[in-house]
């Protein structure tokens, strides 16, 4: 392990979803109260479509902010409970916020997050507990078709992002390369521990995620969550919306076991190969070697990996330039072995090309995953 | 890392795919119009479909170079386009990326084939007729090109500055629009400035082709990821709009500054000959018809009203003995070739020099010939039409006889006789047109277009004037892009990547242009020149011809094929996939392809409609063109940000390389066929209604999106 690495086993990673307009207000507070970056990734949602009768309206899915940053334990609430307030994540279709315990965490630079002063929560809200995210990459226009599958078995809206993948195409030829598509498409959705194995299912089947080359899904724990993304195009028809319905009876149970009670299983749970207690490690680099970061895992054992592109802020300015009007990075996933883990943190962390630049990496358990296995 | 080596079974399992699926889909979006057309020949307008060999084979070699084409841009030009566009911003201070992007402006446009056309469909423009557009288009058209040229240079900086500084589109297309828009209302009270205002408005719509499209896409994403300024979900969007609108307003401002400036132009426009509406005759359209039926575009040259026919001549016709009949003087030079083609060249093209070995039959002769003969090349037959009488039945034999060609006699009933015909002399009937050495280019064109539209493609020059295109197209652009990216000592594609995207590029768009010249040029013609008989009564040199239905109808079947076929050719636009690719992939999906493409692709239908319905019924193409431009600009101020500048680009990139031949086909055989005017215009209405179509979907949507975020999120 590189010297110039620490390491750290107190962090959690806070995932925001919310409207682009509410970006820049979530992220000043963050920075606010010590966060050292925060990293914005695009996304969109998916809607159940409005149909005029029988003709389905024209609709555009809403984009989606999705903001990712690292916070200490003791910070975690706190944070919580300033970035529901600041974004008004506790109403209804306002988006969602939710945190997943980190194993480890190594940082080349500045803490990712460092407390500046003991500010108060403006508020205090209640979150959600025992949940569960579960996350899906797939084929491009592959996506929608599992998002509808995992809302119409009772998930929330998931989010969908574009991502590049990394494995077996890069070790062929150069031209063999070329007719393997790498772009994938990442999906990734906050549902109750009780509802989590149904929408696995449901995903895996309507996805044919257990085929060769179709995909690969995993869960990870979710310590605590608010959830209120929404699923419909809302009409003005009636006072409030089924889902607002919903989420009222949600909030009066305390959990969302209610919904399974009662209900006719529309899924069948397959005997399935399943890869159990694996971890997904995940690293942020700069734009341009997410590359080679990914080779270097490669070559370190893993089968390969998964990128998507964010936008760091505040920017690091570099005085070389002349343009500082955005710090890209390459968020870059990869789901392994326990054992996987060391070897493959040495080796990105002794890439030299990175010498140079802000590298974070941190781990959390993927105790479900599925894909082909032979 | 350890390579996978793969056995040749197993490549093959990857490669064939890849090539499979990537053809398929281009040629998803190419045989559906194609096929339409032919079914519309064959069906409604009850023509063969002639030289099928070159149609078939054509429409082939289009999707399969869109394929490789598309393929080329993917993996080469947009990844070096996004990385110099990200980087250089970066390393360069602005004045630097100002100077690089106008400079990419005008290479990029120079290298654009689309605007050749143009030049092509207007190269038999009459100089005392149109003496600005003639020297716009034939006399001088470096100055057209140059002043596109930079006006797409200037476009670029504008968005290149757009993008560093966070700028709206709005406040600076709306008033580029205002402008045009004033510019055409008073250019229009003078008949020279006014027919060459519809070409300034034509030339912004086919000015973004396939290659300046994505180019400017790449760079536009690049850019705003550097400046971090514009909504990401904006990145890249509005300049290729810009391309177009600013390129228009240079020339029509051009067309001012000559006017105003240039004393001898504006002589020749006075003096130009009244009451002649037409002064276009169509290449592309009319000399396709089959043999025996030669052109309604000749007989119109020298009538004013087009349409109707010299009684005299009619009379004229329909008696016996051709030493008494008088038929306008435009076919003076018919020649008759081995298949039992005619050629008909223009009557006055002076800088021709003609050296035809074949043209045996007195002038007299061969206008009978034209007349009375129905010449099927399919079954090599030639049949009398009803209505001439037996002295000039008789005649036949001896005529081609005198040509070179043997007959058979078949008789099929009393009244008709069909000879079967060999050739026995084929050397005697070969022919060939030498162009002297300084015919203006465009003529060159146009006597090369006439020869293909009726069969004698010569194959070789084609596929060299397209493979010539491409590198023109290509080249400079790569080469520029790729020489900056090393200056900028960036890390892009591998090598082989960017050798093999630039071998893609070129090899498809030269098969791309081959065989839109074979393929598609070929069935636009025969389309084109067919398409005046579903509701003209009465085609010059055919008296016994009636119309296929009645005139009204065959009107509004003639405006619903050009709304079907304006609505499937964008379909097939290589700009138009490129950017609705971008627009899914920016916005991550949020704003589908296909609905997108669909939005689009209906407006341009309903302008290219209305083109016709302005043609067809000799409407003023200024009020069907200034009306929407001003709700353009209505709801360009009224729409979000994203549907404005997803809109303007939708419409700039509608009228490329797949709609232009097609859409000038139809409006330039129908302008001739009813006199109606020059057809410039046309392709600006295709360009207007999807930008409009675009933005009410956008008010559409926007208030959708506010009444959802009324319920939702109440405080």
């Amino acid at each position: 392990m590189n010297a110039q690495y620490k390491n750290s086993k107190d962090h959690y990673k806070v995932t925001v979803t919310v409207e682009p307009e509410k970006s820049r207000s979530l992220i000043d507070a963050a920075v606010k109260l010590g966060a050292e970056r925060v990293f914005l990734a695009k996304g969109r949602g998916v809607l159940h479509k409005q149909k005029l009768g029988v003709i389905p309206l024209p609709g555009i899915s809403p984009s989606f902010d999705i903001l990712t940053l690292i916070v200490t334990k003791e910070h975690l609430e706190l944070l919580m409970n300033t970035l529901v307030h600041v974004g008004r994540l506790h109403y209804f279709g306002a988006g969602a916020i939710y945190a997943t315990k980190i194993h480890d965490t190594w940082y080349n630079g500045p803490a990712p997050f460092s407390a500046s002063g003991t500010a108060a929560a403006p508020a205090q809200y209640e979150f959600q507990k025992d949940l569960i995210a579960v996350n899906c990459i797939c084929q491009l226009d592959h996506a929608e078709e599992i998002a509808h599958s995992a809302m119409l078995a009772g998930s929330p809206s998931p989010t969908i992002t574009f991502g590049y993948g990394h494995g077996i195409r890069d070790r062929l030829g150069f031209f063999l390369q070329l007719t393997i598509n790498p772009k994938k498409e990442f999906i990734g959705l906050v549902v109750g521990s009780a509802e989590a194995e149904r929408i696995f299912e449901d995903m895996v089947d309507s996805g044919h995620l257990d085929q060769p080359a179709m995909g690969f899904i995993y869960t990870n724990p979710v310590e605590m969550g608010l959830i209120n993304t929404v699923s419909f195009q809302a009409t003005s028809q009636y006072p409030a919306t089924m889902e607002q319905i919903i989420k009222a009876i949600d909030q009066m149970q305390g959990n969302t076991n209610w919904r399974s009670s009662g209900s006719v299983q529309t899924s069948s749970v397959k005997k399935r190969k399943k890869l159990l207690n694996l971890v997904s490690l995940n690293c942020v680099v700069p734009r341009g070697f997410g590359d080679e970061c990914s080779m270097a895992a490669m070559e370190a054992g893993a089968s390969g990996t998964s990128t998507t592109y964010a936008n760091a802020f505040p920017i690091e300015k570099r005085e070389s330039r002349h343009l500082e009007g955005s710090d890209e990075r390459e968020l870059i996933s990869l789901t392994i072995g326990e054992s996987q883990v060391a070897p493959i943190v040495d080796a990105i962390s002794s890439m030299k090309e990175l010498a140079d630049s802000p590298v974070v990496m941190y781990t959390f358990p993927a105790p479900v995953a599925l894909t082909y296995l032979k | 890392m350890e390579k996978v080596h793969l056995s040749f079974k197993e490549q093959m399992r990857l490669v064939i795919p890849y090539a499979y699926h990537n053809i398929k889909e281009q040629a998803l979006v190419v045989v559906p119009v194609c096929l339409y057309i032919v079914l519309f020949q064959l069906v409604i307008l009850r023509y063969s479909i002639l030289q099928t060999g070159f149609v078939i084979g054509g429409i082939v070699l289009v999707f399969i170079g869109l394929a490789f084409f598309l393929e080329g841009i993917r993996i080469g030009l947009a990844p070096i386009g996004e990385i110099v566009g990200n980087n250089l911003p970066k390393s360069s201070p602005s004045i630097v990326v100002l100077i690089f992007a106008f400079m990419l402006g005008i290479l990029a446009s120079f290298g654009e084939p689309v605007l050749g056309t143009l030049q092509v469909a207007a190269s038999q423009l009459k100089e005392e007729h149109a003496p600005l557009l003639y020297m716009l288009l034939v006399g001088k058209p470096m100055i057209l090109v140059g002043t596109v040229a930079f006006g797409v240079g200037v476009a670029v900086v504008i968005g290149t500055l757009r993008f560093l500084y966070g700028w709206s589109l709005k406040p600076i297309v709306l008033p580029l629009v205002l402008i045009g828009i004033v510019l055409t209302i008073i250019a229009s009270q003078d008949k020279m400035l006014a027919s060459a205002i519809g070409l300034a408005w034509d030339t912004g719509a086919v000015i973004v082709g396939p290659v300046l499209c994505p180019l400017v896409l790449a760079l536009g994403v690049g850019v705003c990821r550097a400046s971090g300024k514009m909504n990401p979900t904006m990145a890249g969007f509005g300049m290729v709009g810009l391309i177009s609108v600013v390129p228009i307003t240079a020339v029509i401002i051009l067309t001012f500054v000559l006017y105003t400036f240039n004393s001898d132009l504006r002589a020749k426009g006075h003096h130009a000959p009244a009451a002649h509406t037409s002064t276009l005759v169509t290449n592309v359209g009319a000399h396709a018809a089959p043999a025996g039926h030669a052109a309604a575009a000749p007989a119109t040259e020298t009538h004013s009203a087009a349409a109707v026919p010299d009684a005299a001549a009619k009379e004229a016709l329909d008696s016996a003995g051709a030493e008494k009949i008088q038929l306008p003087t435009a076919l003076e030079f018919t020649v008759f070739y081995p298949r039992l083609r005619l050629l008909t060249l223009p009557s006055d093209l002076k800088y021709a020099d003609y050296s035809v070995k074949t043209a045996r039959l007195p002038a007299e002769k061969k206008r009978l010939f034209l007349a009375a003969y129905e010449v099927s090349d399919q079954h090599q037959s030639i049949k009398i039409k009803r209505g001439f009488g037996p002295e000039v039945r008789a005649q036949v034999p001896a005529l081609l006889t005198e040509l070179g060609y043997n007959l058979r006699e078949s008789p099929v009933g009393i009244f008709e006789r069909v000879y079967t015909v060999t050739v026995t002399d084929e050397k005697a009937l070969k022919g060939s047109i030498t162009l002297k050495s300084d015919v203006p280019p465009g003529m060159k064109k146009q006597v090369a277009g006439i020869l293909a539209s009726i069969g004698y493609m010569n194959s070789a020059a084609v596929l060299l004037d397209s493979l010539v295109l491409g590198v023109r197209a290509i080249l400079p652009i790569f080469a520029f892009l790729f020489i900056v990216m090393l200056i900028l000592r960036r890390k892009g594609p591998q090598i082989q990547q960017i050798i093999l995207a630039l071998v893609f590029a070129i090899i498809g768009l030269t098969l791309f242009f081959f065989g839109l010249t074979a393929g598609l040029g070929t069935l636009g013609n025969q389309m084109g020149s067919r398409m005046p008989a579903a509701f003209l009564d009465y085609l010059p040199l055919f008296p016994a011809e009636t119309s296929l239905y009645p005139t009204e109808i065959g009107k509004v079947i003639v405006v619903i094929f050009a709304v079907i076929l304006g609505y499937g050719a964008t379909l097939a636009e290589p700009a138009f996939n490129v950017l609705g690719q971008q627009v899914e992939d920016v916005t991550q999906g949020a704003f589908k392809k296909n609905l997108f493409s669909q939005a689009v692709a209906l407006g341009v239908g309903i302008g290219a409609g209305l083109g016709i319905v302005s043609l067809l019924y000799n409407i003023n193409l200024l009020y069907l063109l200034l009306p929407p431009y001003v709700l353009l600009a209505i709801l360009t101020v009224l729409n979000q940000e994203i549907f404005v500048n997803i809109a303007w680009d939708g419409g700039a990139v509608t009228t490329g390389p797949v709609t232009v031949p097609l859409k000038l086909a139809l409006g330039l055989s129908l302008s001739v066929a009813t006199g109606a005017g020059e057809g410039f215009g046309v392709l600006a209405l295709a360009s207007a209604y999807p930008v409009l179509n675009i933005l009410l979907l956008g008010m559409f949507l926007g208030t959708r999106k506010s009444k959802v975020k009324e319920l939702q999120t109440a405080e």
